[in-house]
């Protein structure tokens, strides 16, 4: 359920190799755990969290069927 | 995978340099067959004959495979540049990321990809105002810039949701313009995000007797239409007659009975004047 993450982070940083995401279910609520280098991190975060806001509203089109939360944490 | 080109120019080298290029080889890796070569001609070019080359050429296979999303829909690979082709790649991701099904066709336009994905059950890539879209249109619009030293724009429609709202903005913009010149008073419109708010700027630009400016702060801003003549100072004194038009419509009914000397239909000048 994370590939979309992985592949929207990926796109956006300048180290790919080093995107991962770590899935935790935590019932009604996915909580998806992104972490890129260190330099990259402004690149998914974006001026005033513009950037991980767009992530998060896409992340949430792709859980709706679900019918879970998610919640996606740059870490 | 084996490749012929037969490629035809003015002279041998041109046709040799266009086919290798079309088969995207160095020239050592080609297999060159003249089929015909080319002459100048004679006087003033008369009798000239162009050069026709046949290269072959071993192409590695393609490494992309067609871009497939949703379940068997494919779309035609007209990209013409770099940009455009990972814009519409990371789109199509997207797409097939959160389970949609649908169809994608694209096009550049100066510096502008415009992306349009056509199916149904489009909805859940739009979202509630379009917020979805805009987030995939954002996200897109970097990819796109990425490697881009010039600024790509992206233009992305999802199921005609961006068209339906462009004449819908159109509409109201021009309705509020009417209303701003009519009543003297400036008519402040919806929260609107910046492309939104930009067609209405467009839109009554050219409209007589208003302008328009953007006020607040996001996601709050929104575009005021204010009438030319009602500008600054004048537009409060405007708005002051407009709040006083109880004191101030005495005099004008009794100028409007004394013209039209009606007097059954005294009350409806009255009425009219306060609306």
């Amino acid at each position: 359920m994370s590939d979309l993450l992985v592949t929207m982070a990926k796109a956006l940083v300048t180290n790919p190799d080093a995107v991962t995401v770590k899935e935790i279910d935590r019932g009604s609520t996915v909580v998806l755990e992104l972490s890129v280098a260190p330099e990259d991190m402004g690149k998914v975060i974006g001026k005033g969290g513009k950037r991980a806001q767009a992530i998060r509203t896409i992340m949430k089109a792709k859980y709706l069927r679900t019918g879970k939360r998610v919640v996606v944490d740059i870490v | 995978m084996e490749k012929t080109v037969t490629k035809t120019a003015k002279t041998v080298e041109e046709a040799i340099s266009l086919a290798i290029e079309e088969l995207g080889v160095s020239e050592d890796e080609a297999v060159v067959e003249i089929m015909e070569e080319g002459t100048s001609g004679g006087f003033l070019g008369m009798g000239k004959k162009m050069a026709t080359v046949q290269v072959t050429a071993n192409v590695p296979e393609e490494e992309e495979e067609p871009v497939y999303y949703g379940d068997d829909e494919t779309f035609e690979g007209d990209a013409v540049s770099e940009a455009e082709d990972e814009a519409v790649a990371f789109v199509a991701e997207i797409l097939s990321g959160i389970g949609i099904h649908g169809k994608l066709d694209s096009y550049r336009e100066g510096e502008t990809i415009f992306i349009r994905v056509t199916g149904q059950d489009c909805g859940a890539a739009i979202g509630r105002h379009g917020e979805t879209l805009d987030a995939i249109s954002y996200l897109t619009s970097l990819v796109a810039n990425k490697h881009s030293e010039e600024h790509i724009r992206v233009s992305l429609d999802i199921g005609g949701y961006k068209k339906r709202r462009e004449i819908m903005l159109i509409s109201m913009a021009q309705k509020a313009a009417s209303r701003a010149a009519r009543s003297g008073r400036p008519v402040e419109l919806e929260a609107m995000n910046p492309s939104e708010r930009r067609i209405v700027h467009s839109t009554l630009q050219t409209f007589a007797g208003v302008t328009t400016h953007s006020e607040g702060e996001e996601p709050q801003r929104r575009v005021v239409v204010s009438p030319t003549r009602g500008n600054g100072p004048v537009q409060t004194s405007a708005s002051t007659f407009e709040d006083h038009a109880d004191t101030a419509s005495d005099d004008t009914d009794a100028d409007i009975l004394s013209d039209t000397t009606v007097i059954e239909t005294a009350n409806d000048p009255a009425n009219e004047s306060e609306e």
